[in-house]
């Protein structure tokens, strides 16, 4: 009677491997599917409801012009000055801002008519898709 | 003498670095990727003006913040209404253009919201002093 039962010498690595297929599948899904795109900080990109896509050519965000809250003015990651904006923008025909969602329409509003006696003619907004709010929350 | 070599086992290559990496670059990609699709929204800068004109054959709404209560109230044509309200006079009156009118204070992601509430109930043209939208 043989109590000891031979000892199979099977890799280790064996158990492994649909873990390691899952973890290759994921990395290509990564790799092909996702925009690496600079995070933006500070911002709270303000969301609509309606799709809208912001086209290619402005998708670069050195060419948006960042708005905080408190109408902190951002261009190419310098500090920029409200009275500097016709000087820099003088010669732009159009310009992507991307404004925090809390800053106030007042403030907002200040901004885009200096940037319009600048003459630039194109403004775009530029916000993030979201699901429509509640009916009753305003 | 003896003339048959032995067998050499073939070297085994262990796995567990080449894990390491794969695991660093998926949680790297996880991280910095980014599947959100940006949109936009148009701000005709000609608003100072149009919105002048456009006020003759658009309905006013003004939008107040409630800042006791967190609500909004609005006001059409100077009387205080809700939104419910709003919703039934555009509707019995037919009313196509509306000329937004927000408090200095009312922040960005709320006259966001109104416009897209306001596009929802039929309105097709939708104009502010500053910001321009139109319903396609």
């Amino acid at each position: 009677m043989k109590l000891t039962k031979a000892v199979t010498a099977s890799p280790v690595i064996e158990p492994m491997l649909p873990l390691i297929n899952i973890i290759f599948l994921l990395l290509i899904f990564f790799m092909v599917s996702a925009h690496i795109t600079t995070p933006i900080t500070g911002i709270l990109i303000p969301n609509q409801s309606k799709e809208n896509p912001l086209a290619h050519k402005d998708n670069s965000q050195d060419k948006w012009l960042f708005i905080s809250k408190d109408g902190e003015l951002t261009y190419q990651k310098n500090a920029m000055a409200f009275s500097a904006l016709a000087d820099n923008f003088h010669d732009r025909a159009e310009l992507s801002i991307l404004a925090d969602s809390e800053i106030t329409t007042g403030m907002l509003e200040k901004i885009v008519r200096e940037l319009s006696k600048a003459g630039v003619k194109n403004l775009k907004l530029v916000t993030q898709l979201s699901l429509p709010t509640a009916e009753d929350d305003l | 003498m003896k003339l048959s070599a032995k067998p050499k086992s073939s070297p085994i290559v262990s796995l567990t670095p080449l894990i390491d990496v794969v695991f660093i670059l998926l949680i790297f990609f996880m991280l910095v990727s980014q599947f959100m699709q940006l949109q936009q929204q148009s701000v005709p800068l000609s608003a100072e003006g149009k919105a002048s004109t456009e006020a003759h054959d658009s309905l006013n709404i003004g939008i107040i913040k409630n800042e006791g209560e967190n609500t909004l109230d609005y006001r059409v044509n100077g009387i205080a209404m809700n939104f419910s309200q709003v919703s039934s006079y555009l509707q019995e009156n037919k009313v196509a253009k509306v000329l937004l009118m927000p408090e200095a204070n009312i922040s960005l992601q709320t006259f966001i919201t109104v416009k897209e509430r306001l596009s929802r109930l039929g309105i097709k043209k939708i104009n502010s002093e500053f910001i321009g939208y139109e319903v396609n």
